[in-house]
């Protein structure tokens, strides 16, 4: 026993030395969307408390807003309004207000690249260079990475192939990016296995509903987009065995990947408890519509009547939970769009985040 | 919390283990290290290549780039996870542009639960709401089958709640339904454009599982797909089989011929139609299937699975004898492992292995990963693995370190050229804890792990539930 306390007060003593190695840290959260095109050029939203600055030297000006897709709010509601909003991934996808809840006061970039045209396989190289500038331009020392659905394979590509140039031709690689800068990498509702509306995108190119819907999910650039495509469950099946995106954590993955968990997170119905995903709070009913549509057409719960569905609308439990370790639980129903948004009352996805980032982070 | 206290125990357990162990003698490599030299002409581990080709120059250039990091798990490695088959109950029915069908037979083995939904093929010309609106769905009886309705719309948008119907086209079943063939009557609209009819019975019993038997093919080989029909414990036989691959891009590739083989179980072979000049990359076997299952009921299927084909433009042709690195002072600062390359075409090739040590549980864990990756030309070279002394000293690991894992990766074709999970049975000369050299500075990552005692690869300590 006392040769246990010894050893934990070793332990104790040697983190205590190691936190002093990093007493000048200076902290990011860096976000990267799922599959979208959002244009590079759009606005840069790097925040440090409430002064928000544009970097023209990477992004361009707002006046690139323009060509934005209307995203996640098209199709149903898509008029010239959505123009206006023209922030790019920070607004249109996360929220900007959300994004800036979630990083606690802390720098962050969010990050906006061909999500969509691009497979995660290349999409990495713009996510990569863009962090790469940011880490330069503000000293940035310790990084903490949140994605969302697919960003969770850019993430994990670049992260498995550390010494790979950018697809970009800049050079930039993951190990000079980012490297030992990574605290964490949060994957929120990723699609580490595929999902089976990437499937149906496939068996059904043009069924109107999924054509609209996934117009409405992933923006109206178009649906049948190369990372739509790999995100077929049997492509990410074979490309997770020959180890495109690294080991899986049973073959020896990074500690530093995490996911959430909880008892209803993942059992996506369509009333009853589940009130939230119509709820309208921080996302529109016709956003948990689409949503509803395709995760029933996809065998997933219709009216709740398959509580085993274990999914968000988008992306199965199963496949989200693929790799990393539990980052914490919750017991509220957040669809796919809703675990990156404030969602009024109910605790959201970004109140996880903070708690993770107030208890686990710097 | 008890994950964070069996973790710290863990941690505490290791560096214990460190300390009393620390008379333990260092020495020369390990004599149970079998021999690195690779046999077989290079050709060795679960993904293995003899075939090289040669292939335009990779457009991929970086420089020699190598890196360490730390990397834990406290579940110990495994083998890489098996490659399951992929299972459908679902299948389309295809109506071609310009039909002059009216009405269109839909098998549908278990109706409850069951949908159906209409698309197309070609983005633009799909039926539009008022075609699909002037569809119907009949039961076997005849009977007109409802569309499927959306869930209330909240009143709290400032609508009435209500419900809305949910897309045209679109309809589901219901276990008062009877199984049998289904019909559905064509709009106009739908018979000029043409369409395709998902029907999903996600409560039937009769099962389609596709399986790429070899889940990586290079170049010069073949490999085999396998279908399995199954209605519950009983095999389909005599079924209807056809399969295509589809590219990387998701193009329509060449026919796979389909043979049955029996018990329920239709074969083909992939990578016959293939050459060098085809991409390196993930390519999915399409399968669809129909016929009678043993019940007497018509069905329709349609499923994939996907294999890596892999254009060889290098291998490993030998792995050098482990070696500890050490600083003037007698340290050790690294763990480094020498592999010869043959490349067969100029490529950027990557080389990543795992350290590895044998925890108190008898399972080998992880420590420390290292990549290194360089512009090679064709010939032999050598790619040398460096693994930083200090992740294996902050770890508390002792005495023999080993090598697992190793893979060679194409950087410039985006593919994985060779894996060997056993590391061609290298291992490290014996090492004290107290030889092994501190990071200089410890990352961010691997001090929260500390802090948190995740090191070991498990979950953080259980926050209350929100």
């Amino acid at each position: 026993m006392k040769f246990l306390q010894a050893a934990i007060g070793m332990v104790v003593g040697a983190v205590g030395l190691l936190a002093s190695t990093t007493a000048s840290a200076k902290n990011a959260v860096i976000y990267v969307h799922g599959t979208a095109d959002w244009n590079p050029g759009g606005v840069y939203m790097n925040c440090n408390g409430a002064q928000c600055v544009f970097d023209p030297i990477y992004w361009g000006s707002s006046s690139a807003c323009g060509t934005y897709s209307c995203g996640l709010f098209g199709w149903f509601t898509c008029d010239d309004s959505c123009w206006l909003w023209g922030s790019g991934a920070a607004e249109n996808y996360w929220e900007s207000g959300n994004v800036s809840s979630m990083a606690n006061g802390e720098n962050y970039l969010v990050v906006s690249y061909q999500g969509l045209s691009n497979a995660p396989t290349v999409g990495w190289g713009q996510v990569v260079d863009q962090i790469q500038e940011y880490v330069q331009t503000f000293g940035i020392t310790d990084i903490t990475i949140v994605t969302h659905s697919d960003g969770a394979n850019v993430i994990r590509y670049a992260e498995a192939h550390p010494t790979q140039p950018s697809p970009t031709g800049s050079g930039n690689t993951w190990n000079s990016a980012v490297g030992s800068r990574l605290a964490a990498t949060i994957l929120m509702a990723g699609t580490n296995k595929g999902t089976p509306l990437a499937d149906e995108v496939y068996t059904l190119i043009n069924l109107p509903i999924i054509g609209d819907i996934a117009d409405l999910l992933i923006g109206s650039a178009g649906y049948v987009g190369p990372a739509v495509l790999y995100q077929e469950q049997a492509n990410m099946q074979a490309a997770n065995y020959n180890w495109t995106f690294g080991a899986t954590p049973d073959e020896g993955q990074s500690y530093t990947s995490y996911w959430l968990n909880g008892a209803y997170l993942w059992d996506f119905a369509g009333q009853g408890t589940s009130y939230n995903v119509f709820g309208g709070q921080c996302d529109s009913y016709w956003e948990a519509f689409g949503l509803w549509t395709v995760s029933g057409l996809v065998g997933w719960n219709w009216y709740g009547d398959n509580p085993s569905g274990n999914t968000d609308g988008f992306v199965g439990q199963d496949s989200a939970t693929y790799i990393g370790m539990q980052w914490m639980t919750s017991n509220n129903q957040q669809n796919h769009n809703q675990s990156r948004r404030a969602c009024g009352s109910v605790a959201p996805e970004e109140q996880y985040i903070l708690y993770g980032v107030n208890n686990y982070g710097w | 919390m008890i994950n964070a206290q069996r973790n710290l125990a863990f941690f505490a357990l290791a560096v214990s283990t460190a300390l009393l162990s620390g008379c333990a003698d260092g020495g020369p490599a390990s004599s149970a290290a079998p021999s690195p030299m690779l046999k077989g002409g290079g050709a060795r581990g679960d993904v293995a290549v003899n075939n090289l080709a040669e292939v335009p120059r990779a457009a991929v250039v970086g420089g020699r780039e190598a890196l360490s990091r730390a990397v834990a798990s406290n579940e110990g490695l495994t083998p890489p996870r098996e490659f399951a088959a992929q299972h459908s109950k679902q299948g389309v029915v295809v109506i071609e542009p310009g039909t002059a069908l009216t009405r269109v037979s839909l098998p549908i083995t278990s109706a409850d639960g069951a949908r159906v939904a209409v698309g197309s093929f070609v983005k633009g010309r799909e039926p539009k709401s008022a075609a699909l609106h002037a569809m119907t769905l009949r039961t076997p009886a005849g009977d007109s089958v409802e569309p499927k309705l959306g869930p209330v719309h909240p009143a709290t948008e400032g609508e009435p709640a209500t419900k809305i119907p949910l897309h045209s086209g679109v309809w589901e079943l219901q276990s008062t339904h009877p199984s049998g063939d289904f019909s559905i009557e064509l709009a106009p609209a739908v018979q000029a454009a043409g369409a395709r009819v998902l029907i999903f019975e996600p409560k039937s019993t009769l099962d389609m599982a596709v399986l790429t038997v070899t889940p990586f093919v290079a170049a010069g080989t073949t490999g085999a797909v396998r279908v399995t029909l199954m209605d519950g414990t009983r095999p389909v036989l005599g079924a209807a089989l056809s399969a295509h691959l589809s590219t990387p891009t998701r193009e329509d590739g060449p026919s796979v011929a389909m043979h049955e083989v029996g018990g329920g179980v239709y074969e083909g072979t992939v990578g016959d139609t293939l050459t060098k000049s085809d991409p390196s990359d993930v390519y999915t076997v399409r399968v669809d299937a129909s016929g009678v299952s043993p019940s007497g009921l018509r069905f329709v299927r349609s499923g994939g699975s996907a294999f890596t084909y892999v254009v060889p433009t290098g291998r490993f042709a030998s792995a050098g004898t482990p070696r500890l690195v050490r600083d003037a002072s007698g340290a050790v600062t690294s763990f480094d492992a020498d592999f010869a390359i043959e490349a067969s075409s100029a490529d950027r090739f990557e080389v990543t292995a795992l350290l590895t040590r044998t925890g108190d549980d008898g399972l080998e864990h992880p420590v420390a990963e290292a990549q290194t990756a360089d512009d090679l030309e064709p010939g032999t070279h050598t790619i040398t693995l460096s693994f930083d002394a200090g992740y294996p000293q902050i770890a508390g690991s002792d005495g023999e370190l080993h090598v697992r894992k190793v893979t060679l990766y194409s950087q410039g074709h985006n593919v994985l050229l060779q894996r060997d999970d056993a590391g061609f049975g290298l291992a490290f000369p014996k090492v004290r804890l107290r030889e092994l050299k501190a990071l200089a500075v410890v990352p961010p990552g691997l001090q929260r792990a500390l802090e948190h005692g995740a090191l070991h690869m498990g979950p953080l300590p259980a926050p209350a539930q929100r």
